[in-house]
């Protein structure tokens, strides 16, 4: 028997595999928010609830870490470098996309390459160069080698590819220069490109851990992800407070997420990258 | 109001030549139309005068000025863009004024001139809205506002009523030479629409491959293509076409011997290959033809004229216009082409072959007579 589209078992089967795949997606944040909320005894147990919820893993995480400063310190460094990327991005694909110029084609595939380049492999190199500046421990060294990436570059030329050129073609007969075409004619017709760029941007500089657990050494100058690894110890992790600490990390993420996920997801269909 | 010289203008874009060797002076105050078929280099040219488009080889001058070089903004033209091309952020004000907003112009005088603008085109109860919120001829109006609100030395029209529908096209047509007669500019109008090109042109440039095949007036250019080309595209129906060769005595003959005009003669070697060209108008149903038999095919009904598509058996087709109330042929018919009303071209390039000037009757008695005791 072939099972029509549109039919209702076609659909009924559609729609179970996507639950079953939400389940499975949403499954470990749950697990996260749940264990956070057991007593310490009860943190091994496999129910689905808590049987007596608590707070107490969140006084303790707080007491532990100075949980306020470093979330405003990662979300000062995931919102400086959001904004510097798309301001690089932007920047770099209105040249390649709107100037003609010997080179350009290269440039573009550069910087596609180095998107293949994994960070393991530019590590050591930024490191070094970050000490050598004086970074280390600062601001500054978590966003300034984070503000151009090549992911954003290539969501903008996309961007830009799809902007008409005629009407930049009609400011460039009014008179506009370069900048101006692109403050005053491009940019307020890209705000849903930028949006989306930005809370990616945000997301993934936020739940960077490698970069700032080489360049930081004082847990005043850290961010959330390194401070999570304040319970993990070699005579075992603190589960309770840990998963606590995590929740409090993954909120903002979470509240940016729900407010702006529709942008994000329409950017992702119409750029076809990733 | 400004002059354009155009001096052998070239440009490629890394492969075959797109414009090639273009030569075009335009008076002050002109309306000149390009027409031409999609790809014949107009829409780069128009780019070129605009500086949208950086100038290959060549020379371009705006009143005696060279315009290499010079950014799209400080030339002094405006230009229309085919999709309006407007700013969708900006209200209609804002699209109109932004030009003088980026020349500093204060803010007061700005607004003064945004509604003079507004005013000439009826735009002033749309001053406020946005770009989508218009209808297609609005937003066309608004494209012209912010063409005229600076005062521009030369008006540049990139096929911008390609988008209208018909109505609508013919009102924009009247009201662009209205104002063109108002503002008294240059004007450069590129399209592919013959019609448009007839009507609104004081001086006709039809382009082909690159190249200008033919500039005057819209009437001469219709009464004497300089080329086959020019024969065809201009003139709605087509021009009849009739591949012939000359014979000894310098007529036309079509395949199978028959002389589509008879009386004409040219000056040329006998074999010649021509193509004679007749305009439906012009073209004449004559039982006494000796060539092929057209048979009424389908007959569209104009209102004011009848246009009547034929066919004959060798698969050459006829179109013929009658005025409403004249009588139609609806029999197979044979036809010939006056020969006051004859275009000739050269089959090898193309080139207009003028015949020899209408015989009188004594000299095709004579020739006759000539031909029969040879």
């Amino acid at each position: 028997m072939t099972v029509e589209r549109g039919s209702p078992a076609f659909r009924i089967a559609v729609h179970g595999a996507m639950i079953l795949l939400s389940l499975l997606a949403i499954f470990p944040l749950w697990w996260m928010i749940a264990t956070s909320l057991r007593p310490e005894g009860e943190v091994f147990s496999t129910a689905l609830f808590p049987a007596s919820p608590t707070l107490e893993n969140y006084r303790a995480a707080l007491e532990a870490l100075p949980m306020p400063r470093i979330l405003w310190n990662t979300f000062a460094m995931a919102a400086l470098t959001a904004a510097a990327q798309a301001a690089s991005g932007l920047l770099a694909a209105y040249a390649l996309v709107f100037w003609r110029f010997r080179g350009a084609r290269t440039a573009q595939v550069l910087i596609a390459l180095s998107w293949l380049v994994p960070f393991q492999v530019v590590m050591i190199p930024n490191y070094v160069l970050a000490t050598r500046l004086g970074m280390l421990d600062s601001l500054a060294g978590l966003v300034i080698p984070n503000a151009a990436a090549a992911f954003a570059v290539l969501l903008m030329i996309n961007a830009l590819r799809s902007f008409p050129k005629e009407i930049v073609e009609a400011a460039r007969m009014d008179g506009a220069g370069s900048l101006r075409i692109l403050v005053e004619v491009i940019v307020p017709n890209l705000r849903a490109p930028l949006a989306s760029l930005g809370v990616l941007a945000f997301i993934s500089a936020w739940n960077e851990y490698f970069w700032p657990l080489l360049l930081i050494r004082r847990m005043e100058a850290s961010v959330v992800q390194i401070g999570l690894q304040f319970f993990m110890t070699q005579e075992g992790n603190d589960w309770g407070p840990l998963m606590a600490a995590a929740t409090m990390a993954s909120l903002p993420i979470l509240a940016l997420y729900l407010v702006l996920h529709r942008q994000v997801i329409d950017s992702f269909m119409r750029s076809g990258i990733r | 109001m400004a002059g354009i010289r155009i001096e052998g203008l070239s440009k490629d874009f890394g492969g075959p030549a797109v414009v090639s060797d273009v030569d075009l002076s335009i008076a002050s105050g002109d309306f000149v139309v390009i027409l031409g078929p999609s790809g014949c280099g107009k829409s780069t040219l128009l780019r070129m005068i605009a500086g949208l488009e950086e100038q290959g080889a060549g020379k371009i001058e705006i009143d005696g000025e060279p315009m290499e070089g010079v950014p799209p903004g400080r030339r002094g033209c405006a230009m229309v863009f085919q999709n309006y091309a407007l700013y969708p952020h900006m209200s209609v004000a804002g699209n109109i004024g932004y030009a003088l907003k980026v020349a500093g112009v204060p803010r007061a005088e700005r607004e003064a001139r945004v509604r003079e603008v507004a005013a000439m085109l009826e735009l002033e109860p749309l001053l406020e809205r946005r770009p989508h919120q218009l209808s297609g001829g609005q937003r066309q109006r608004v494209a012209m506002g912010r063409a005229m609100v600076r005062r521009p030395r030369v008006f540049l029209f990139d096929e911008p009523l390609s988008n209208l529908d018909a109505r609508l096209r013919l009102q924009m047509r009247l009201e662009i030479k209205r104002l063109h007669r108002a503002l008294g500019a240059t004007s450069i109008f590129v399209t592919h629409d013959q019609l448009e090109a007839m009507t609104m042109a004081d001086r006709l440039v039809v382009m082909e491959g690159g190249r200008i095949r033919q500039v005057g007036a819209p009437g001469e250019v219709w009464r004497r293509p300089a080329s086959r080309f020019v024969a065809g595209f201009v003139g709605t129906p087509p021009m009849i076409f009739f591949p012939a060769r000359i014979d000894r005595e310098g007529r036309a003959r079509a395949a199978g011997g028959w002389e589509p005009c008879p009386g004409a003669r040219w000056r040329l070697p006998e074999g010649a290959a021509l193509e004679l060209g007749v305009r439906p108008q012009d073209i004449a149903a004559d039982p006494s033809s000796p060539g092929p038999r057209f048979a009424p095919d389908l007959a569209e009904d104009m209102g004011a004229e009848l246009h009547i598509h034929a066919r004959a058996p060798g698969g050459e087709a006829v179109t013929l216009i009658r005025r409403a109330g004249e009588a139609a042929p609806s029999a197979p018919f044979a036809v010939r082409i006056p020969a006051a009303h004859v275009h000739a071209f050269r089959a090898e390039d193309g080139a207009r072959a003028e015949p020899e000037p209408v015989a009188t009757e004594s000299e095709t008695q004579w020739r006759e007579t000539r031909s029969s005791s040879t």
